[in-house]
């Protein structure tokens, strides 16, 4: 009897260790997957800059420097590889490429034109896209964060190198909803 | 953020429509009490009928003719029942029409339609099987320049204990399906929270993780008061998150809180790029019905015309007219 028992407690131990950590893993696995669908997003969003720029640049010719800042943000944002930079860079185009559309409304011709609304459209669907994947990662964050402080587990997580991952801060004025639709109704 | 409030105003704009069927509707008013009179003769006189059979039978015989009697009151039931479906189905096709004329002219209505069982069934908002399912009063076309149709339902599961049959019902409503403003290719549900309210959030929860073969997973919204009525279960979470926006959650708590009956509430789903809504109605009661008794004029087209107006707004609040994305409007130049 003591003999099976001390047999059966290693093997119960393992066996809880590894469920542990296979969760563990699972859960980060998937803060990863969602930070790679944020970036995937960003990517598109970046995409679109040259097409816009293009379809705008001839008839908005006072706001040149507008239209080069936001090519230069895209080609920083666009080469960045620390993911900090990134998204810092990524806010300032989020911003610049609003304040594009904001001058659009000064060009009645330009703000009629299909491919300037199909623009406008590709853009709110990106905008749209982001917003889900940033609530999507901070949802699988959060999960991973609490299956780390958690007891038992929280003794494990150390041992095995699980650190805690921090949420992504959406911007104030994402945080406020905002009614792209206005844009439209101007 | 704008509350989704229906819109009760049965205002100036629709008060001649109402106005010009006041004329119809005292024809009807008095058809209605004339058939009313006939029906309850004619049922007075069988039930009278068959009382005498089973006297004169147990006078005679000694035997009481039950066999005589309860299919005597079955039938006087029934001349009752179809004589009046006749005239509250002229009232349908009189009022109902007028107002959805009135409304949008692009809605089409079908007194005897309704939503086929197997859109209710594939939508998986309900998982009790639909053995019993009835409906009427079918809506459909373009309101607002969007796909939208919905009718009332009843739907029961059947239970059987070897010896007794028996029907409980698990949805008695209005079942609305629309095209969703934006294009997706999951599926989502948006279910009432029961299992949380009932067993409490521990408990509650592993349960609701249990979930329905084919409804996917379930996920957490990071709103705490939508997580307390709804339970989300997606295929994709970040899909999930693309139609469940901060707004549309806020939305959807509004009609859960208009719409509930009992324990029953609100649910929805998002497959097909539609949106699949079941909506409990307070009382189970009929909605667009005539008045059995009493006056029968502007008063009831209006009360029929609010019942209208609040199923369709609905539609209004959840801004499904909206097409900023990339799923264009369905019927250019609508917008």
């Amino acid at each position: 009897m003591p003999l099976l028992a001390l047999l059966i407690i290693p093997v119960a131990i393992i066996i809880f260790v590894i469920a542990v950590y296979n969760s563990l893993a699972a859960k980060k696995a998937n803060v990863q997957n969602a930070f790679a669908g944020i970036d995937v997003q960003l990517k598109k969003r970046c995409d679109l800059v040259p097409n816009l720029v293009s379809s705008v640049k001839a008839y908005m010719k006072h706001e040149a420097g507008t239209l080069e800042k936001l090519t230069e943000l895209r080609t920083r944002a666009a080469a960045a590889t620390d993911p900090a930079e990134r998204i810092s860079l990524d806010k300032e185009l989020s911003g610049a490429l609003k304040n594009v559309f904001v001058q659009v409304e000064a060009y009645p011709d330009l703000k009629a034109s299909a491919n300037v609304e199909q623009l406008q459209r590709s853009l709110n669907e990106i905008e749209e896209q982001i917003s889900a994947s940033r609530r999507a990662y901070n949802s699988a964050v959060t999960d991973y964060n609490l299956a780390i402080r958690i007891f038992p587990n929280n003794l494990l997580a150390g041992m095995f190198g699980f650190t805690e991952t921090t949420l992504f801060e959406a911007a104030p004025e994402e945080r406020t909803n905002p009614n792209v639709g206005d844009l439209f109704n101007k | 953020m704008k509350d989704p409030e229906p819109d009760r105003s049965t205002d100036g704009r629709s008060r001649p429509i109402i106005a010009g069927l006041n004329e119809s509707l005292a024809e009807l008013r008095e058809l209605r009490d004339r058939t009313l009179k006939s029906a309850l003769s004619i049922s007075s006189v069988i039930v009278a009928v068959t009382v005498l059979l089973s006297l004169g039978a147990v006078v005679v015989s000694g035997d009481y003719l039950a066999f005589v009697l309860v299919p005597g009151i079955i039938l006087a039931v029934a001349v009752y029942t179809t004589m009046m479906r006749e005239v509250k189905l002229k009232y349908k096709k009189l009022v109902i029409p007028a107002m959805l004329k009135e409304i949008d002219p692009g809605l089409a209505y079908n007194p005897d339609g309704y939503i086929p069982k197997e859109d209710f069934r594939r939508s998986k908002i309900f998982s009790q099987s639909a053995d019993s399912y009835h409906g009427e009063d079918l809506v459909c076309g373009s309101y607002k320049g969007i796909p939208v149709r919905f009718s009332e339902l009843k739907v029961q599961e059947k239970h059987s204990d070897g010896k007794n049959t028996s029907y409980h019902t698990f949805f008695d409503g209005v079942f609305m399906i629309a095209d969703f403003n934006k294009d997706f290719k999951y599926s989502h549900w948006v279910l009432p929270d029961s299992a949380e309210a009932a067993f409490g959030q521990v408990f509650g929860n592993f349960l609701q993780k249990l979930s329905l073969p084919g409804r996917g997973h379930m996920t957490r919204m990071e709103d705490p008061s939508f997580e307390k009525k709804f339970v989300v279960y997606t295929e994709d979470d970040v899909e999930a998150r693309y139609i469940l926006t901060p707004k549309l959650m806020h939305t959807m708590l509004k009609l859960s809180e208009r719409f509930r009956k009992g324990a029953s509430r609100i649910g929805f789903a998002f497959m097909n790029s539609n949106v699949y809504i079941a909506i409990p109605i307070e009382g189970g009661r009929d909605l667009f019905e005539m008045p059995s008794r009493g006056d029968m004029g502007e008063e009831t087209a209006r009360k029929t015309m609010e019942e209208l107006k609040e199923i369709l707004s609905v539609f209004d609040v959840m801004e499904l007219d909206l097409r900023l994305w990339s799923k264009e409007h369905p019927y250019s130049g609508r917008r």
